[in-house]
């Protein structure tokens, strides 16, 4: 760089530190500069013009996000109560059927009913002091399910017919055979000790024998079916389909309950 | 032209993070980088920063003259202190760091008149680093790659 170059540069640069003090000097009176300020605030909103639409648009989506998360919260915290207020009528809901169930006279409501004994027992709400005895026949839809095995004060066990310790006196009310009925433990009813050769169809209608004065006769227990095997000797085991809906049960009437006055009550089979 | 368009891109980046961040000082940047590299061009640059610096003062600061000088003041340093090295001497670390040091000034300036204060000055003195340093990196790599094509 020459010495000509130099000099004139520091008197151009000196020129311009001189201008902008007296600028600054001057710069405290907003009224000398507010024109200017306005004119290349005016001058420059054009060009400015996609910088400020990109900030909008920038705030926007961060705008829309913030939204979105609040948005979510609120629904997490209404899915919430929603759950609350469902189970909330569930219990309303169980409470009235148990009131419901509970307004029959001689119908006991199931309250237990285990896993690993599905179809073998259930607990009833009705006891000895409800007048329920051991041995009673229960019946559901006017079908056998079980006889009680235990009865406490206010409670009661009932071996089911589907148990395979429970065995019933039955007769074929077509053809007057005698079997017992007994089950497997799993679900399913057989009719057992029928001899070969005895001419038995579908859809029989299988009922209580009078074996034993504790189960009176012809309460019904349900049909046979189509499905029969051999078992020792000259039998036949048939399968019965039970007219009870094993597998869903709620309330139970208990057959020859004592009533309230002391006498029992046996509800016609 | 070159002078409008950094300009520009200052003044754009001013809006998007306007009340936010401290936009780099991309205008000084390049007018020191140019006045380095040219040493016939002084007094133009010099008129480019002066005026620059007004128009940016009118349009942000409201305060004319404020970085009219601190460009102008700025700009005659780092020329004397680069063009009073040997030529052997202008290597592309002492152009860095004179670029670099050229920030000092302007940065203080605009650390205090966007009210940081306290502990709040280093905070925003990091900060501004943070994206400075690159700038000044990348200029000198420019510099260095142009002074080698130059050579040969």
């Amino acid at each position: 760089m020459t010495e000509k170059h130099l000099g004139k540069e520091w008197i151009h640069g000196l020129l311009m530190i001189i201008a902008s003090l007296l600028l600054l000097a001057a710069a405290p009176r907003k009224d000398v500069f507010k024109g200017a300020v306005d004119f290349v605030g005016e001058i420059l909103r054009y060009p400015e013009y996609p910088a400020v639409a990109l900030e909008r648009s920038a705030k926007r989506v961060s705008f829309w996000f913030a939204d979105k998360s609040v948005l979510q919260e609120r629904l997490g915290i209404l899915e919430e109560e929603n759950t609350r207020l469902r189970l909330a009528w569930s219990v309303g809901s169980a409470g009235s059927l148990k009131q419901e169930l509970d307004r029959f006279y001689g119908y006991a409501r199931v309250t237990l009913r285990e896993p690993m004994s599905w179809w073998s027992e259930v607990r009833i709400n009705k006891g000895t002091s409800d007048g329920v005895f051991f041995g009673a026949p229960v019946l559901h839809n006017g079908h056998l399910v079980g006889r009680v095995s235990s009865s406490e004060g206010s409670f009661s066990w009932v071996e089911l017919i589907t148990s395979s310790s429970l065995m019933i006196p039955v007769v074929i009310e077509e053809t007057r055979d005698l079997g017992v009925v007994a089950g497997d433990g799993e679900g399913g009813l057989w009719l057992l000790y029928v001899p070969e050769g005895r001419v038995l169809s579908e859809g029989m209608t299988v009922s209580t024998a009078m074996v034993s004065e504790a189960l009176p006769p012809g309460i019904p227990v349900g049909r046979l079916s189509s499905e029969s095997r051999k078992t020792g000797g000259a039998y036949l085991a048939w399968r019965v389909v039970p007219g009870a809906n094993i597998t869903q049960l709620y309330a139970l009437e208990i057959f020859g309950q004592m009533t309230p006055n002391g006498g029992r009550e046996g509800p016609s089979p | 032209m070159i002078y409008v368009i950094s300009w520009y891109i200052q003044d754009f980046l001013w809006v998007l993070g306007t009340g936010k961040v401290l936009v780099p000082e991309i205008f000084l940047l390049i007018l020191v980088f140019l006045s380095l590299r040219g040493p016939s061009r002084g007094v133009e640059i010099l008129w480019a920063g002066f005026l620059g610096g007004i128009l940016w003062d009118l349009r942000w600061i409201g305060f004319p003259g404020l970085s009219s000088l601190f460009y102008v003041v700025t700009l005659l340093m780092s020329r004397w202190a680069w063009f009073s090295l040997p030529v052997s001497g202008r290597t592309v670390p002492v152009f860095g760091a004179i670029l670099w040091a050229a920030f000092f000034p302007v940065s203080v300036v605009r650390i205090f008149m966007g009210g940081a204060r306290g502990l709040g000055i280093f905070t925003t003195y990091f900060l501004q680093q943070s994206y400075l340093l690159p700038l000044v990196l990348f200029a000198s790599l420019i510099y260095g790659w142009r002074l080698k094509n130059s050579d040969a």
